[in-house]
C-alpha cells in the first residue's frame, strides 16, 4: 500500500493504520457483517461477527509512505475504501463473479 | 461468600468472591490485576488470555473455583522481575500495538505458543484466534518470529 498523507508525524503509526485498513477491507468484504432480525442484531459476539483473525490476514504487508511536506493529513481508516475495493476486485477476478452484496461469505 | 486460594503471579492469594463471578472479574475487580481485558465474556475474543499452570486460557470462562490450588499468571507476572519477557521485548521492537487493548491477551497467547514450539511456523501462528480489532496481525506475526529468534 502507498500513502501520501503530507507531513509524517508518526511513520510507524501510519504504517500500522494502513495494515489495519487492509484487514478491515478483507473483513468487511468477505466475512464481517451483521444481520438485523426484527430490530435486533443476530450477531452477539466475536463468535459470529467474523472479523479477521491471524489466519485471515496477509503474511506480510508492505507500506510505502510518500510525500512528507506541508501540513499533516488524517490517516485514520484512510485505506479502508481502497483495501475493500482491492479485495472485492480480486474476488471478482479470481471467480469471474462480480459481487454486489457484502460481505460475500455472509 | 466463599473463599478461594490460589497462586497469582507467583504469590499466594486468598479472595472472597461470589461463586458465579468469572475469574476475569475476580482478578480485575477484587484483586486489582487489570492486565487481562474484557472483550466478549464468552471466550472467543481472547483479550483476557492468561496462563493457568502454564497453559493459555480465557479467564472470562472460568471461576475462582476452577483455579483453586493452581498457578495463575497474568501479563503482570509474565516477565522475570525487573525485566521483560522476550515476547514483550519483541513487541516493543516491532511497535506492534495500535489501540493496545488486545495486546496483553495476544502476548500471553504468543508466550504460551513459544513455550510449546520454540520456532513456530506460519501455520502454527495461524492457529492463534485472538481478535485484534485494529487489524495489525502482520506485526503480531513478525513479533512472534522475532521473539522466537531471541
Amino acid at each position: 500500500m502507498a500513502l501520501d498523507v503530507g507531513r509524517q508525524v508518526n511513520p510507524s503509526g501510519l504504517r500500522a493504520q494502513a495494515m489495519g485498513s487492509l484487514t478491515d477491507g478483507i473483513s468487511t468484504v468477505l466475512l464481517a457483517g451483521n444481520h438485523l432480525d426484527d430490530g435486533a442484531f443476530r450477531e452477539g459476539s466475536y463468535s459470529d461477527f467474523k472479523y479477521a483473525r491471524q489466519a485471515d490476514a496477509p503474511l506480510s504487508c508492505d507500506v510505502y509512505l510518500v510525500g512528507g511536506t506541508g501540513k499533516p493529513g488524517g490517516v485514520g481508516e484512510l485505506c479502508v475504501p481502497a483495501a475493500a475495493g482491492a479485495v472485492a476486485n480480486a474476488y471478482a477476478r479470481a471467480t469471474g463473479d462480480k459481487p454486489r452484496n457484502f460481505p460475500i461469505n455472509f | 461468600m466463599p473463599s478461594y486460594a490460589f497462586k497469582l503471579n507467583g504469590k499466594n492469594v486468598k479472595v472472597d468472591a461470589p461463586a458465579d463471578m468469572p475469574l476475569l472479574w475476580v482478578l480485575r475487580d477484587l484483586l486489582g490485576v487489570t492486565g487481562p481485558k474484557y472483550g466478549c465474556g464468552v471466550g472467543v475474543c481472547r483479550a483476557c488470555t492468561c496462563h493457568v499452570n502454564g497453559s493459555a486460557v480465557q479467564v472470562c470462562t472460568l471461576t475462582a473455583a476452577d483455579v483453586v490450588g493452581k498457578s495463575v499468571t497474568t501479563i503482570e507476572g509474565l516477565a522475570p522481575s525487573g525485566g521483560l519477557h522476550p515476547v514483550q521485548q519483541a513487541w516493543l521492537e516491532e511497535d506492534v500495538a495500535q489501540c493496545g487493548f488486545c495486546q496483553p491477551g495476544q502476548i500471553m497467547q504468543a508466550a504460551a505458543l513459544l513455550k510449546s514450539k520454540r520456532n513456530p511456523s506460519d501455520a502454527d501462528i495461524d492457529q492463534i484466534m485472538n481478535v485484534c480489532r485494529c487489524g495489525t496481525y502482520c506485526r503480531i506475526r513478525k513479533a512472534i518470529k522475532r521473539a522466537a529468534s531471541m
